[in-house]
């Protein structure tokens, strides 16, 4: 009886391990899943605003033509940024730092384009471009989201795969670190206008 | 001294927070006490009459078509941002319910801006284009005359208009189940399966793997005889052992349960019954709350 009362405690204590053990297994995989997700979500918006651009640039051109440079800079950043995606199961700091800057570019170049509607008064009256604006500007909130939703997925996964127990499992079944957004280069000063 | 220094700073804290700027924290929000009223209207802008006709047709959009909203005028939003205030009031209070259809329209009288976000459920019925055409013909002539009822009433208005016109745009109360009962099941699959399997290995153990204290080897049952006494089964077995002919007798009672087949064990019932206990939590869906409903960044907003 006394053999029986062991053996049935070593195998409730082996089964509650497994179980603890898998659970947490599970829970990384799903916080990695998370991530990928939240990364596919930021690529979506990015994309979503690089397919607005031939648009924009469509309808300004209507209205000033003189703006040739500003539109071709727009354009150029657009087809080089597309080219770059990241797959979200290969998300090294370099990749991501080398998406950001060609997604930057195209920040810069639409700001400058938009700065430039300002002097055009019929352009900023036409319902169409007013409705772009809309989309644009929706989409840059969507990416700002996004990327901090981005965040949100990664601290929780990194706060996940360093702590005591997992840290241990997550090191055999190689969850490593990921990498936050930080924020842009440029965007912390503000863009200089020249009158 | 150190305590007079507190205290000096959070009365200046306080002082910051007089009424008429608003954040997430210090918005009223009547929906929370009564569903019919969508309206949050705290500097009194809007007029008794502007307010009740749009809380009905903002109750009749959450009714009709789960379209959940907040719509909020006041005087002064926290840095002067209509977006940021709009945003984080939505995916603060989860506005939108299930179907993550949450609308918020925030109107700020004196940093004269405006802001119509859309929950992610929502963004295709009304996409940023039209929540801006909605405000440039809607809403933008009233408010450059200062006229915040009637550029109220023609935005949500027009805004109905959209959402009933909207076929795809499902009721959340016909919504599957959440994620957090998925999980619960699992759980109650886990302790189930984890239930049988004891309940069948005590069983075997019970049957076949009592051992004489002697030689060790396993012992056969001779004898078994049971019967019923006070709702237990009584049982009395003698088992005996092959190898040296040594006999033990055992008695014991487990309660009389002729339906689940566990062999009657009462910890497994109980268990059991714990398991079930996870279902139970999420049943009614209450008036008056928010939840389940984000805004990732759609919507249109400006200033005039």
């Amino acid at each position: 009886m006394i053999r029986f009362k062991r053996l049935s405690i070593c195998l409730i204590a082996l089964i509650g391990l497994f179980a603890l053990n898998s659970c947490s297994y599970n829970k990384m995989v799903e916080k990695d899943e998370a991530v990928s997700t939240a990364w596919s979500n930021v690529e979506a918006q990015y994309q979503r605003r690089a397919d607005l651009i031939p648009n924009l640039v469509n309808t300004v051109k209507g209205y000033a033509q003189h703006e040739k440079t500003t539109l071709e800079a727009v354009m150029s950043a657009r087809s080089k940024a597309t080219q770059i995606t990241v797959d979200p199961a290969n998300l090294t700091p370099e990749k991501m730092k080398e998406y950001q800057q060609a997604q930057g570019e195209i920040s810069n170049a639409l700001g400058k384009l938009l700065a430039i509607t300002e002097n055009y008064p019929e352009l900023k009256a036409n319902q169409s471009f007013s409705e772009l604006q809309a989309q644009l500007e929706g989409t840059e909130n969507r990416i700002t989201e996004a990327r901090k939703r981005y965040n949100a997925a990664v601290e929780e996964y990194n706060i996940l795969v360093r702590s005591f127990p997992n840290n241990i499992f997550a090191g055999m079944f190689g969850f490593e670190r990921k990498n936050k957004f930080e924020a842009d280069a440029g965007s912390s000063q503000a863009p200089s206008v020249n009158f | 001294m150190k305590r007079i220094l507190y205290l000096l700073l959070f009365f200046s804290l306080c002082s910051t927070a007089y009424p008429g700027v608003y954040n997430v924290q210090n918005l009223p929000i009547p929906y929370l006490q009564d569903e019919s009223k969508h309206v949050s209207n705290p500097d009194l802008i809007l007029s008794q009459e502007t307010v009740s006709a749009l809380d009905s047709i903002l109750y009749k959009m959450e009714k009709e078509k789960g379209v959940q909203s907040l719509l909020a005028v006041i005087e002064s939003v926290e840095n002067g941002d209509c977006y940021e205030f709009g945003i984080s009031l939505g995916n603060h209070y989860g506005i939108g319910s299930k179907a993550n259809t949450g609308l918020v329209i925030v109107l700020a009288t004196k940093d004269r801006c405006y802001y119509i976000l859309t929950g992610e459920g929502l963004e295709g019925t009304l996409p940023d284009a039209l929540c801006r055409r909605i405000e440039n013909q809607k809403m933008v002539p009233f408010l450059e005359n200062g006229d915040w009822d009637n550029a109220m009433l023609a935005t949500v208005d027009a805004l109905y208009k959209v959402i009933s016109g909207d076929e795809t745009l499902i009721n959340e109360l016909r919504q599957s189940p959440t994620k957090k009962q998925t999980s619960d099941n699992k759980l109650f699959m886990l302790v189930f399966a984890f239930v049988v399997f004891l309940a069948i290995y005590l069983n075997y153990k019970n049957q076949h793997n009592h051992v004489c204290p002697k030689c060790k080897q396993p012992l056969k049952l001779v004898r078994s005889n049971k019967y019923q006494r006070n709702g237990y089964i009584h049982y009395h077995q003698i088992y005996c052992c092959p190898k040296c002919g040594h006999t033990i007798e055992k008695e014991h009672d487990e309660p009389y349960d002729p339906g689940t087949g566990f062999g009657g064990r009462s910890f497994s019932g109980g268990i059991f019954g714990g398991g079930f206990g996870n279902y139970g939590g999420s049943g009614g869906f209450g008036g008056g709350s928010f939840g389940g409903g984000s805004f990732g960044g759609g919507g249109s907003g400006g200033k005039f």
